[in-house]
């Protein structure tokens, strides 16, 4: 299904969900401009963190297709973090550029950016899901997850996305800011920085203390 | 191994450190080190005797060289990982090893030098360790033991004595053993003390930043040292401030520095023929 098709199709569901009380928000589709920017002035190195929705368009299944679906040339390439590893997966789509790992629902991925792309992610999210926040185990897993934020999801920053897990489950949040090529991370305690805004689109790591199968609380 | 199957090698791994998700200049994902362990509840604080502390400064180094510094102290990059307590004298540390002021990523192990100072000039520090753990804190301080929490004095350069070759001031220093503040095994990778300077009518600070580096005093361990450094007087105005920066093998250079020694720069006050106790001749009598 091409975007067009896609978007003609969310069209539909959305008049649907305008006649009817059976869909709710939070399964209609959506479509999100996203800026993907390119390298800058260091150390600005054109990364960029991506949450994709649970329900992709169709044909979004591996990291391949989202290059594509990007603009391969535009994409150095895309990773994915490995949870049991504490380490990354990456994908660049040239000679031995490694194994296009399949796309999950839930999971973030860090997109490398050559040239700056407005891409436009469409599909929607899955009310009934959870997704299945993991705490340490034996080093090196030390209860890091790499979460794709809900587009319909009420936490609007990183306190709120703490306490809709479960504070007390929850060691950290942190996101990436491409401006210093490193990361914020809130505690929700003592010293423990600034609860951040959370962004449709963006993917954030969050530190579990005590595995949580986590359903957002949505729209 | 073939040419051929070296240079095959060799792309794959041009490719892999190429391919890597940056946030190169820190964790990814982030780690942190904490003097409180939100899933423990374990809590420690450091503790220092200078009740009227009023700057804290830190740094933090591994086998792989330094990553918290003088960019998480000072600067548009500095973030408040070290604070005072609710009880004077107690410091908490609590860094995100993701923050934009770290460099790198330490794995296995990190050590870390805690410096409390107050407006007075008095400088307490010590250098501890703690191995990565799976768990809420990558490096949980809170499992320290008290006597690795506890402050104690920075070495001063003790100047033993001086000459003066215009425009600069010439010292022997000493410093005294400080063996005691490097804790759980990290006096083996102190080398010695970088001893610096800055010119100033009034005391730059505990801030490493601010000086220049003189010389170097070798004193493994902490040991006591004995070293030579000349500061440059040109500017009569102001005084020399001397200070020794603690130096590690692997972390280099901390962010901090001890208390200072105040050289005075005005020949009229360090020239020593006006410092002279006059001796009395002998048969000398003191008239009453």
């Amino acid at each position: 299904m091409t975007k067009k098709t896609f978007l003609g199709a969310m069209a539909v569901v959305t008049a649907v969900a305008l006649t009817g009380s059976a869909l709710v928000a939070s399964n209609m589709g959506f479509k999100l401009n996203y800026s993907l920017t390119q390298p800058g002035a260091l150390p600005v190195d054109g990364t960029n963190v991506l949450a994709l929705p649970d329900n992709r368009q169709t044909g979004l299944n591996d990291a391949k297709a989202l290059m594509d679906d990007i603009g391969f040339n535009n994409v150095t390439n895309v990773s994915r973090y490995i949870k049991a590893t504490n380490a990354f997966q990456t994908y660049t789509g040239r000679k031995n550029g490694g194994l296009a790992f399949p796309l999950a629902a839930g999971e973030g991925y860090y997109v490398k950016m050559l040239t700056t792309t407005n891409y436009v992610i469409v599909g929607s999210d899955d009310p009934a899901i959870t997704y299945n926040l993991t705490q340490p185990g034996a080093l090196p897993v030390d209860g890091t997850n790499f979460f794709a934020y809900n587009y319909h999801q009420t936490a609007a920053d990183a306190k709120a996305l703490m306490d809709d897990i479960g504070f007390n489950n929850v060691t950290n949040v942190s996101r990436y800011i491409k401006a210093t090529n490193a990361f914020q991370t809130y505690t929700g305690r003592k010293n423990g920085g600034l609860a951040f805004p959370l962004v449709p689109g963006e993917a954030y790591y969050v530190k579990m203390l005590t595995t949580v199968n986590y359903a957002p609380s949505h729209y | 191994m073939t040419k051929k199957i070296v240079f095959g090698v060799a792309l794959a791994l041009v490719i892999v450190g190429i391919a890597a998700p940056s946030a190169s200049a820190a964790c990814n994902p982030p780690k942190s080190i904490s003097t409180y362990n939100s899933g423990t509840g374990a809590f420690v604080y450091y503790k220092t005797t200078l009740l009227d502390a009023n700057k804290l400064v830190g740094t933090v180094w591994s086998a792989s060289g330094q990553h918290a510094g003088t960019a998480c102290n000072e600067g548009p990059l500095a973030t408040t990982f070290l604070y005072f307590g609710a009880t004077p004298g107690d410091i908490g540390m609590n860094l995100s090893l993701g923050d934009g002021c770290v460099v790198g990523c330490p794995s296995g192990t990190a050590s870390f030098q805690i410096t409390a100072s107050n407006a007075a000039g008095a400088v307490q520090t010590i250098v501890s360790k703690v191995n990565e753990v799976s768990g809420a804190v990558n490096f949980d301080v809170s499992t320290q033991a008290p006597a690795d929490l506890q402050l104690g004095n920075a070495p001063r350069p003790r100047a033993t004595s001086s000459t003066r070759t215009a425009p600069n001031v010439n010292l022997t220093i000493g410093l005294d053993s400080s063996a005691a503040l490097y804790r759980n095994g990290t006096g083996a990778d102190i080398t010695g003390f970088n001893i610096v300077s800055a010119s100033g009518l009034t005391d730059p600070g505990p801030s490493a930043a601010a000086y220049t580096l003189r010389s170097f005093v070798a004193a493994p361990g902490g040991a006591a040292g004995t070293g030579a450094a000349s500061v440059d007087c040109s500017n009569i105005a102001n005084d020399q401030w001397v200070a020794a920066q603690v130096v590690s093998a692997t972390g280099g250079g901390a962010a901090s520095v001890g208390p200072r020694t105040r050289v005075k720069c005005d020949p009229t006050l360090a020239n020593p023929k006006y410092n002279v106790v006059p001796k009395k001749g002998m048969g000398t009598t003191t008239q009453n």
